[in-house]
This record gives C-alpha cells, structure tokens and sequence, in this order.
C-alpha cells in the first residue's frame, strides 16, 4: 500500500521537476494546522439526531439549535495539486482531520423537545476539498501562493440525551456544512523538490460566512 | 496503518478540556412567547399569589388564571352553594380581570368527601343525564362573571367516554361563544391511552364543543421518584392529542410544584413548594443536585429516618424545559398552563419576563 502511494507520488512530481518548470506537473503537501471557529452566526454547527431513544420517548430526531460555541482545532492536512506552467495552482484533493483544543464547558441543548448536552471538549473535525484554483510565483528561494478551494467539513460531537436523573450517551452526532477557503502562503525552498511553507487559510465560509480560518506549516514536495 | 489512520481524530479529539461541572445553556436564551396560564387550586388567591399577579413580569407573562374552585356533588348541586361564597368568588374574578387576566372557573369531578377523584364514581354519575344537566346549569351560573370554564374529569374508566362528551356537549351551548370552555385532558401518547383515564375522552367529537384542550403533561414518573415532567415526552402528548383537536387549541402543562417521593413507600407522594424545598434542604443542611432534566433533587431523611427524594423546578429548570419547546417544535399556538400556582420559584415570573422573544 505504502508503496503504490509513494509510486504515484512519483509519477506526480517528477516530470515537472525535469522539465524545468514549464510543463503540467503534481505536489503533494503535509501541513500541521491549528484553526478557529467564533461560531457566531445563525448558520453554526447544528447537530442533528436522527430516530434516538431513551426511556421517555421511542423517537428523538431532529435538530438543535446553532451550536454558537467558538471553538479551536488542530490537526494535520494533506493533498496534491496541479501545476501549469511553474505558475498556475489547480488544487487536486485534499484531506483533514482535527481534534478541539482548549477548554470548553459541555453546551446544554435540545432536540425535538427532548433535553440534550453536548462536549465541545471531545469534537473533532475531518473536511475534504477537492479542485480549486490558485497561481504562485518564485523570487530566489522564496515562492509566494495563493489558492480558493471549495469542500466540505464534518464536525463530530459526543453527545448524551437527558433521561430522568442522568444523560444516556448517545453516538458522537455529526453537522456537516460546506466550504470555500482562501489560503495565502509564503514558502522557503529547501532543496530543488521540497519546501516550508507558512499558510493563512481564512474561512470564506464554513458554517456561517468569514467563520474564523486556519493558521498552518506545510511542507510541499514539487516544483 | 488502517487502525491508526482510523484512531488520528479520536486522539486530537482527547486535547479538549471540559472543567467539571460547567455548562452553557443555549435554549433559555430564548424561550418562545406563548399564551401562558396559572392554575390556582382553590376559589381564592394568597395575598402573595395576588402580589404576584400584581407584578409587572407575570403581567408580561401571564394571560390566564385558572381558579381550580368548583366542585359538582352527587347531588347535582356545584360548589361553592353558599351565598357569602359565591360573593367572595365574584370578588377575586373582578380583582383578576380588572388586573388585565382572563379568569376561568375549574370545576373539579372529585368526591364528596374530600378532595380525591374517584372515576368510578364520577363515571356513575355521569350516566345520569339529569345529573349532567343540573350539574351543567350550575356551572354555567357560578361561571356568570368569568372568562369562561375548565373542566378536570380524571381517573375515569373508558365506559365514561360517551358521557364526558355528553357532558361537554351539554355545558359547550350554555357557556359559548360569550364564554370559553377548556377541558384538562389526559397526556396519552397512544391510542389505547398509556394513561389511567386517557380513552374516557373521546378528543375528536369533544373538538366541536371545546376551545381549549390542556394537555396535562404532569407527574411524569407517577408513583416512582423521578422528574414531575419530560421536556419530550410532553412533546409527544401534545402531538398526539393534536392529532384529533382541530379546532380548537392546545395547551401544554407544566408542574409548578414539586414532588417529595419517600423511597419507603413507592405510593407515598406528596405536592411540595419551591420555598418548602429550600427550607427542607437548609434544615437538614442538604445540597440539591441538578438532575440531567435540570429538575432540582434534594435528597433528604426526615425524623422517621424516611429516606425521602424531592424533586422540583426552580427558574433555571424551567426555563430549559421552556426553551426546549422551540417554534419548530411546538407550534407557537400551543399555550402553556402552569399548573400549581404560587408553588413556583418566586424568580421564574422576572426570568421568564427576560428570556420570552
């Protein structure tokens, strides 16, 4: 498996580094990030319950109300893009998961009239963004990006529902939303093939318009 | 290399911190404004229930007051039948509207001999229909200078059914339009009811008679400690006895008092007060523990070395309950009738003046 991954790599970012930056070339890139999410718009995460239990009722299912808790993450991205002509960035796929860091107080809420709690302290996070389009340029050592890529997040929470006395933990429930992110990057070239990147990557939107955004360190593998 | 791809989100998920016991309330920002109503047992008001309805919060609040005062005898007669009585209700009633309420009348079908149903009981006398006829004028008499009538029928078995519509039938003509009649109804969830005396009210053919259904979604855990209300189960009422109530509207309960259960005995409940639940907790020097439905629990023993579980809403509690009833999740023409009157947490009238949109 590790090999057919390292193969297509190969396949991906070595013609263009032969061919002197003037053809149609693949990076691929591994970025540790950290990001944010004020939540305060009426479009926050809303969690949805669909046909739950517990003692009183036999079905729970619907939605709470927009989860207006900030909250932070941290976590690791990868993807591949494009290049066209050492300047042109289509952004191919990529792929991240996060975990919430920070303290956070567990949100009391409701569903469908039944009383339910979250823990914000638990959530985690996975999105998925898949073409984009972007443009680049190389002073020296130093190369300059800037990308918009469309996507989609998943926000996964534990969830309990109140039942008489005590909560009965449910699974982690999930709120789903769509995205467009902008990034700009400056990187620092370390050999012909490899360099560091820093990233601001604000959230045109993703749950809600200008909802926060995404500080990151890259380290890209291409021309 | 699969399973630790699979286990990535859960560990970054573990690098959250939730401090023990802190909690944002989301809902109780924000609790729909509904028509609100106080049922008070008895034909008349303490000087603190009145100091109450004087205010400005439960007049922002409050739209109704439900005084739980008439009681039909097996004779036909409805009290109260004396005069000073009478005048004295007639008194509270003017007092009430001239503070901008609506004032209804509840007739209780309880025995004669004290404050009990008795289905079986009520159920024969309802058999009779000059029994019905007389108690229905007399309702209609007492109810002269009110906004209108409640009835209470409970504990009635299923062969009651044709005579509580007979009943409502009889009292709907004397009483409508110029007055309102609103009928206390079971909180079934199914049909066969879930509940002692649910299938004795026929809600559809009661519908053309009725205003007002109050679902009475109270003592939800009956006999066995636990929360006097669920936020979702009285959801699920509501919707099933809307199923059948076209036209006329609904309303939710919800429990003012609280309830002290003695774990001796399963049967032994007993109404308690918000304050006599402070008071309880400060004498025997006890902390109440917030249970998951936000209710308050005060476990306590009494002289007897009666292990005793009390259960009881304060403003907070109620305001989560009230907040969980959402627009989308009941529709803002659902009402809500308080059921206890001046049992409350003397705050929930000021807290629930803020947090109504």
């Amino acid at each position: 498996m590790r090999k057919a991954w390292l193969a297509l790599l190969l396949i991906l970012v070595a013609p263009d580094t032969r061919a002197g930056g003037h053809g149609f070339a693949g990076q691929f890139w591994l970025e540790a990030t950290g990001s944010y999410m004020p939540n305060t718009s009426a479009d926050a995460p809303s969690v949805g319950l669909g046909e739950e239990s517990n003692s009183a009722r036999s079905s729970i299912s619907g939605s709470t109300r927009a989860l207006t808790v900030p909250m932070a993450f941290a976590g690791v991205r990868g993807g591949i893009d494009f290049v066209a002509s050492d300047r042109w960035i289509i952004p191919f796929f990529d792929l991240g998961v996060y975990g919430a860091v920070g303290t956070y107080s567990d949100v009391l809420s409701s569903v469908d009239g039944s009383i339910v709690r979250f823990h914000p302290a638990s959530a985690f996070m996975l999105d998925a963004e898949l073409f984009g389009f972007g443009a680049r340029f190389k002073r020296r050592r130093w190369m300059f990006e800037a990308t918009v890529k469309p996507g989609v997040a998943l926000l996964g929470i534990s969830t309990d529902v109140a039942d008489g006395r005590a909560f009965t933990s449910l699974d982690a429930q999930i709120a789903a939303t769509l995205t467009l992110r902008a990034s700009l990057s400056v990187c620092r070239r370390l050999d012909p093939e490899q360099r560091v990147c820093l990233s601001a990557t604000p959230n045109i939107y993703q749950w809600g318009w200008g909802n926060g955004g995404t500080l990151s360190l890259r380290w890209e593998v291409g021309p | 290399m699969n399973k630790a791809i699979l286990a990535l989100p859960f560990a970054l998920a573990a690098c959250g911190i939730t401090p023990s016991g802190s909690l944002i309330e989301l809902d109780t920002k924000s609790v729909p404004a509904r028509r609100a109503t106080v049922i008070a047992d008895g034909c008349t008001l303490d000087s603190w229930q009145l100091e109450t309805l004087e205010s400005y919060s439960a007049k922002a609040v409050i739209d109704e007051v439900v005084l739980l005062c008439l009681v039909p005898h097996a004779d036909g007669t409805v009290g109260p039948s004396d005069g000073s009585a009478q005048s004295d209700l007639s008194g509270v009633v003017g007092r009430l509207q001239s503070m901008g309420y609506r004032v209804t009348l509840g007739a209780s079908f309880v025995t004669d001999n004290g404050y009990v149903f008795d289905g079986n009981e009520t159920a024969n006398e309802l058999e009779s229909a000059a029994w019905i006829d007389e108690v229905a004028s007399a309702i209609a008499s007492l109810a002269a200078s009110a906004d209108g009538v409640d009835l209470d029928l409970e504990q009635l078995p299923a062969r009651a059914r044709a005579d509580v519509t007979r009943l409502v039938a009889t009292l709907s003509p004397k009483l409508r339009p110029k007055r309102q009649l609103s009928v206390f109804l079971p909180p079934s969830t199914v049909s066969p009811s879930d509940v002692p005396g649910g299938d004795a009210f026929d809600v559809a053919s009661l519908s053309a008679y009725v205003d007002r259904f109050r679902v009475m979604t109270l003592d939800y855990s009956g006999a066995q400690p636990g929360p006097t209300i669920d936020s979702g189960w009285a959801v699920d009422a509501v919707r099933f006895a809307q199923q059948s109530t076209a036209p006329a509207a609904v309303d939710v309960a919800f429990p003012l008092y609280g309830n002290d259960f003695t774990l001796s005995s399963t049967e032994d409940v007993r109404l308690t007060t918000y304050l006599e639940a402070r008071g309880l907790a400060d004498a025997h020097d006890v902390i109440p523990e917030r249970s998951a439905t936000q209710e308050l629990i005060l476990d306590w023993t009494d002289d007897q070395k009666r292990a005793h579980e009390l259960w009881y809403d304060d403003a907070d509690s109620t305001l989560v309950t009230l907040g969980a009833w959402s627009e989308s999740t009941l529709p803002i023409s659902v009402g809500v009738v308080f059921y206890g009157f001046g049992a409350e947490d003397p705050a929930l009238w000021d807290a629930l003046a803020r947090a109504e949109q």
